[in-house]
């Protein structure tokens, strides 16, 4: 954990409530991203997402350095989501086992790194809107937040090895998503 | 099949970039601000600092001193009960009386809460809920508590 955070929070407990403007500024938009990815309501999502700020501040007190500060705030949206949203556990669409584990992602990878970085992304997009919430929540956590697989589990209540499972096969599925997408766009300009 | 148990099978920097490189879903520029206002108006959830409870042994030092300075000017206009501090053998008839007085009000409160059971449901129901609620707010905040 950043010093200059274990400072603000410092400072915060004692009374000088206005530091906290600098935890919810540095943290403001990657709560919202994880938060929309699970709430897939940009107005639900901005409610969430101030809603865990504050529920942060409130239980500020409690909050030991054991943790990335970004990990347990993240477990507060998360919760604070699942609530909203009525929904119990994380889902992900099953895939046939044959399928995911034959699947190679090397050659992929190859023809994605022979596009350009525009088309790339545009790919991984459209990949990625054909994962449901909590398979894009799983990637945004693990590849965007850079939260090892014991803070996921933190973070979703999810063992280890469902964590590591379920990052496995999604992972395989966005790597087929956009294999199919980068086919399209070869099959339609004429490659 | 791959092991899935060494996190190296999980590390994928070439996902990683392109993911890193997605735009980040970002918030209006007054979120911070409106955060921020519902916290100033909300209760502040500091840890109650050394000084915090040196001021409050204070103030409950003064309101004790009050309540009992109240005391003291009611004990003396109290009609039944003429204080004199005159060293005579009635003094002690009259602390008597007093005392007595004093255990014949708290012996008729008994007796009318006895009689009330509404109202000592109320009290013990207040009481309860009091006591829950701190039990509880203790073990949300964890050592921590809030300001008056």
């Amino acid at each position: 954990m950043m010093n200059n955070e274990v400072n603000i929070i410092h400072q915060v407990l004692n009374g000088n409530t206005g530091s906290y403007r600098f935890l919810v500024d540095a943290y403001k938009d990657l709560v919202y991203s994880l938060v929309i990815k699970i709430v897939r309501n940009r107005e639900l999502a901005e409610e969430v997402t101030q809603d865990s700020f504050l529920k942060a501040y409130h239980s500020l007190g409690s909050f030991k350095n054991e943790s990335k500060f970004s990990t347990w705030l993240f477990r507060i949206a998360y919760n604070t989501a699942i609530s909203r949203t009525r929904k119990k556990t994380i889902t992900t669409s099953t895939l046939d086992d044959y399928v995911i584990e034959n699947f190679t992602i090397d050659a992929v990878q190859e023809n994605l790194d022979s596009i350009d970085d525009t088309e790339k992304l545009k790919i991984l997009k459209l990949a990625m809107e054909n994962l449901n919430e909590d398979e894009h929540l799983l990637i945004d956590l693990f590849y965007f937040h850079h939260q090892s697989i014991d803070e996921i589990c933190q973070i979703t209540g999810l063992t280890d090895s469902n964590v590591k499972v379920k990052l496995h096969r999604i992972r395989k599925k966005l790597y087929m998503n956009m294999d199919e997408k980068l086919k399209r766009i070869q099959v339609g300009l004429g490659m | 099949m791959e092991n899935i148990k060494d996190n190296n099978v999980l590390n994928d920097p070439f996902l990683a970039r392109m993911v890193q490189s997605l735009p980040l879903e970002s918030l209006p520029g007054e979120f911070t601000i409106q955060v921020m206002n519902q916290i100033y108006a909300s209760v502040e959830p500091v840890i109650e600092p050394e000084k915090y409870r040196r001021q409050m042994l204070w103030a409950y030092f003064l309101i004790g001193a009050g309540i009992l300075s109240i005391a003291l000017i009611l004990f003396a206009i109290w009609p039944f009960f003429e204080l004199n501090f005159k060293l005579d053998s009635s003094l002690i008839l009259k602390f008597i009386t007093a005392s007595l007085s004093v255990l014949d009000g708290i012996s008729n409160l008994i007796d009318y809460l006895k009689e009330s059971t509404i109202q000592l449901s109320i009290f013990f129901s207040i009481f309860i809920l009091f006591l829950v609620e701190r039990l509880l707010r203790k073990g949300v905040t964890n050592n921590s508590s809030y300001m008056l």
